[in-house]
């Protein structure tokens, strides 16, 4: 469809250049069709938060969204998959998830050369239990229907520590995405699942305030998500400014 | 893509059936459920 791109390439060539990118990896920002994806640093993931492309077009100021008391005032809580905001409810606190999110999911699931198959794994490298790559297997257990009980999970907290897990043999496959599963690939590993060319929609963010916040202000909640829509309304129509985003996003 | 939310419901009801499982009896609110933890009066789908 006309207007919509793959600003990806964009992406990595601006992280390129850019000390603080240099190990870590503009993964994607992928905007065809229904997939957005946004992952700038890997090393600064909750920094990142989803809720950038709203601040740095512009669209936040513009329908006066200030420090609403999501992914602003929780800064680098507010953003995941869920597991903070139900874990602080289920403990008793006072917290709610008001939005949700799709993205491409670009994980890929690495396995070791002898595995061909997902129904042969047995050990599992997961970032932690209600985790974006827990719910990705999951998610693909049950398109294969295999059974979720048939791997063990192994926690490893990052991506990164995924990968040096399936390095070390402690685990037979793991989730991880850029650029570890590319590295991986050309270390011998195989992709079962390859994520930059089967990108899923995939619901990995949500955002989330407390109650007495959006009991107190519903207004700027609603304008908070209004503007995630027209954000993201906006990169997938607008080549032009979304590599303005970008680049203010990277500071170049 | 769907507009609907089912599988944004279904990905908060693993995190929160693991997070159950995690915090076992530490749990004060074991009962909790996808619509408790949600807030259904702001949530759509930012797409």
């Amino acid at each position: 469809m006309a207007g919509r791109f793959d600003a990806a390439p964009y992406a990595r060539q601006a992280c390129r250049g850019r000390r603080q990118c240099t190990g870590a990896y503009a993964n994607s920002l992928r905007v065809d069709g229904d997939l957005f994806r946004a992952d700038l640093d890997y090393q600064r993931p909750w920094n990142l938060s989803e809720a950038w492309p709203g601040r740095r077009s512009g669209v936040a100021r513009r329908r006066a969204v200030d420090r609403i008391g999501a992914a602003v005032e929780f800064r680098r809580r507010g953003v995941g998959v869920g597991e903070t905001p139900i874990r602080v409810a289920l403990q008793g606190g006072d917290m709610k998830i008001f939005a949700l999110q799709k993205h491409a999911r670009i994980l890929s699931i690495v396995s070791k050369a002898s595995v061909q198959d997902l129904g042969q794994i047995k050990v599992l490298g997961i970032q932690s239990l209600g985790s974006s790559t827990h719910n990705f297997w999951l998610w693909y257990a049950r398109q294969r229907k295999l059974s979720e009980s048939q791997v063990q999970f192994v926690h490893t907290n990052s991506s990164a520590k995924n990968y040096l897990a399936l390095k070390s043999g402690r685990v037979g496959a793991a989730i991880f995405g850029p650029p570890f599963d590319v590295q991986a690939q050309q270390e011998g590993f195989r992709l079962l699942v390859e994520g930059m060319k089967n990108p899923q929609p995939f619901p990995a963010t949500c955002y989330f305030a407390t109650v007495g916040f959006l009991n107190k202000r519903p207004e700027a909640a609603r304008r908070f998500v209004e503007s995630m829509k027209e954000a993201v309304q906006l990169f997938h129509e607008d080549k032009t400014a979304t590599l303005k985003v970008i680049e203010r996003r990277l500071r170049l | 893509m769907r507009r609907d939310l089912s599988l944004q419901y279904d990905v908060i009801d693993n995190a929160l059936a693991e997070t159950k499982r995690l915090l076992g009896a530490g749990a004060k609110r074991p009962d909790y459920t996808v619509g408790d933890v949600i807030d259904k009066s702001f949530v759509t789908v930012v797409r």
